[in-house]
């Protein structure tokens, strides 16, 4: 991707773009999906989910297989009918509209692209449909490989491609035709990793240029991470959580949330008159409003502080006392387990200093660990 | 030699190659005994008579033009077959790959049940159902959708209408197979970027199932160019295609030689078809082929 400003306006057509290319085009428009209860076959996937999409946002559902996130996507390109609910895009209702009619562009896992097309052919195919001028069809195709930095790869037979320049002509078919926002469906699942990542960066910056509505789905937590201005957690067909990455890597309300996003341990506390208690002790927490059912203390393994053995308690922080388990060097940082007095074992990151003031921590030494009390977390403990 | 010829692992590739080799004897054996040699032999006996070498058995054919009629009505006969098989069986072959479990060994069954019964059997039972007061006639006069009886008998009509009945199985499953072989999402890969059902049925599902067709279209037509059952009853004697001229030959004058050549004569045209169809498979595949290429 070359990020250039002012060349988000490449793959749209010569005429009355033309005169508007230097001014920044908003194109996004918001989608809003109300009450939706999708079934497949005999089985319910979608359990009413109300989601709205703002306009230009890159939003992010992620979910453990099978939790119905592909199948709200599929429902959004028109491929999953709902029994209930209705899906609007902009001020149009498309909830009954067939999938060609709905101006979304959908890129499929398995990327979908024709193989008895060439490259080019394959992305002409959506402009073609539209019985764009033949002159413009050419143009709008060398922007869109541009686009996707294929220059040139016009001609060029699908199955030579690479699976990383399959995804891009994937990618520029989805968004050539101008679509009114774009869908993609764990894109970047079959990529080994250095590539996942380094597209990542890429659609990142795509999504940047085009100002496209993208509602993405993905089960890998760091991707969506990477990605997302908002994430919205879906578990058991229904919309567990919905912010930002920082909203929900930091205030999680469930211990489902939690877990799927980063690292945690979560330890059972009891929540009454205004005061948490953890094995009788009073626990200081971020935020003691949560609500009556939070009964879990979340604790992020980085949030954790060692701390020299019966030390005077630092201010603000909750300390607890225990044994180390383990002690586990992993390059950039050391995770240690410890065993607290009741038996949980709760597990501490530390940036790793080759020569640290104080040595490392051995296995079955005694040990305290601070939490500040803004980083302790309540979250409810069951699922949803 | 170098000593690349001699190392291990040329060695064992080269007793890979041996064993498959051998283990390829018995069927290549067969292919000796039961097809080259009896057509080299007909071969021989269609250029031979008591007086030596001769081109009679060929020159006839030109010369009687009940034989290029013949050619004829067997070139017509077999495309009309294929045509008519093609269509039929490409709605099943849809409806064949998109089912799954028991639905879908229900209707292969269904498909294949044909061919599991005998060839006769079948063709005797369209003689009831299609002659002149048969079946068909009685309930289309009965209803009186007709005044007489329609002649679906003992000519072209019926001869086509059995051997479709005969043929139509093998268009199905080649077919099928291609259907089944492409990514599902292509379909709605196709419909999300605009196109309709009808637009995407045709701009994607249709040319890549075409291998499937080619295949089917190949068989069907070679098939029928040589079949004799079906022409023989349902046609009534007035339908003269090659393989009835060959009987004839046989059995009316057993003269081996004039029925060697038109059977050299079936071959050849039957090579000419499949060379056709492999040009025509070839570019239906050229983009499959691309990928071999890299």
């Amino acid at each position: 991707m070359q990020p250039a400003s002012g060349n988000h306006w490449r793959i749209f057509g010569p005429g009355k773009d033309e005169q508007i290319a230097d001014a920044p085009i908003s194109v996004g428009v918001p989608i809003e999906i109300t009450g939706l209860v999708v079934s497949l076959g005999a089985r319910q996937v979608l359990h009413g989910v109300d989601l709205l999409v703002r306009a230009g946002e890159f939003l992010t559902l992620l979910g453990p297989s099978g939790s119905g996130k592909t199948t709200l996507l599929m429902a959004i390109a028109g491929f999953a009918l709902p029994d209930v609910g209705d899906i609007r895009i902009g001020s149009t209702d498309i909830t009954a509209l067939p999938p060609h009619r709905r101006d979304v562009g959908v890129v499929f896992q398995s990327y979908a692209l024709f193989p008895h097309m060439t490259v080019g052919e394959n992305i002409a195919y959506p402009l073609r449909l539209r019985r764009t001028p033949r002159a413009e069809v050419a143009a709008r195709v060398e922007r869109a490989l541009a686009l996707v930095q294929l220059g040139g790869f016009a001609n060029r037979a699908v199955a030579s491609l690479s699976g990383g320049q399959r995804q891009r002509v994937a990618v520029a078919r989805a968004v050539v035709f101008r679509p009114r926002v774009l869908l993609m469906d764990e894109p970047l699942s079959a990529l080994d990793k250095p590539l996942r990542e380094a597209m990542q960066i890429e659609l990142r910056g795509l999504h940047r240029e085009l100002g496209l509505t993208t509602v993405y789905v993905t089960h890998d937590q760091r991707e969506a991470l990477t990605l997302s201005d908002r994430i919205a957690v879906i578990d058991n067909g229904r919309v567990v959580q919905i912010g930002t990455p920082e909203e929900l890597y930091n205030r999680p309300t469930t211990a489902f949330v939690a877990r799927f996003l980063g690292e945690s341990t979560i330890l059972p506390v009891e929540v009454s008159d205004g005061a948490v208690r953890y094995c009788g002790r009073p626990i200081g927490v971020a935020d003691i409003s949560a609500d009556e059912d939070a009964q879990g203390l979340l604790i992020r393994p980085e949030r954790l502080r060692p701390l020299p053995f019966g030390a005077q308690a630092p201010k603000d922080c909750n300390v607890f006392r225990g044994i180390v388990a383990d002690t586990i060097f992993q390059g950039d940082s050391v995770r240690i387990e410890i065993v607290l007095q009741d038996g949980a074992v709760i597990a501490l990151r530390s940036q790793y200093a080759k020569r640290a003031a104080t040595p490392l921590p051995q296995r079955g030494e005694p040990i305290d660990v601070a939490l500040a009390h803004e980083d302790a977390i309540l979250v409810r403990r069951n699922g949803a | 030699m170098t000593s690349l010829t001699s190392s291990p692992h040329l060695r064992a590739t080269r007793r890979m190659i041996q064993i498959r080799i051998l283990a390829c004897a018995p069927a290549l054996t067969l292919v000796a005994f039961v097809l080259i040699a009896p057509v080299g032999w007909l071969s021989w006996l269609s250029v031979r008579d008591s007086s030596g070498f001769t081109f009679r058995n060929y020159s006839r054919m030109l010369v009687n033009s009940g034989y290029a009629s013949s050619l004829e009505t067997t070139l017509e006969v077999a495309a009309l077959v294929t045509v008519l098989s093609v269509v039929l069986a490409y709605p099943v072959a849809l409806l064949l790959a998109r089912l799954r479990g028991w639905q879908a060994r229900l209707v292969l069954a269904i498909v294949l049940l044909p061919l599991w019964t005998s060839l006769l059997v079948r063709t005797f039972a369209w003689l009831v159902l299609l002659q002149r007061h048969g079946l068909i006639n009685s309930t289309l006069l009965t209803l009186g959708i007709i005044d007489a009886p329609l002649a679906l008998v003992n000519n072209l009509t019926g001869t086509v209408i059995g051997m479709t009945h005969v043929m139509t199985p093998f268009v199905v499953l080649p077919v099928t197979a291609a259907l089944q072989a492409m990514d599902p999402l292509l379909y709605q890969a196709a419909q999300s970027l605009g196109a309709n059902r009808w637009r995407a049925f045709w701009g994607v599902v249709f040319p890549l199932s075409l291998s499937g067709v080619v295949s089917g279209v190949t068989l069907v037509f070679v098939m029928s160019l040589g079949f004799y059952v079906m022409p023989s009853f349902l046609g009534g004697g007035s339908l003269r295609m090659w393989s009835n001229r060959i009987q004839t030959n046989i059995e009316v004058y057993p003269d081996w030689g004039a029925a060697s050549a038109l059977g050299v004569v079936l071959l050849l045209v039957t090579a000419v078809v499949l060379t056709l169809s492999g040009r025509v498979m070839a570019l239906v595949l050229v983009r499959g082929a691309a990928d071999a290429r890299g």
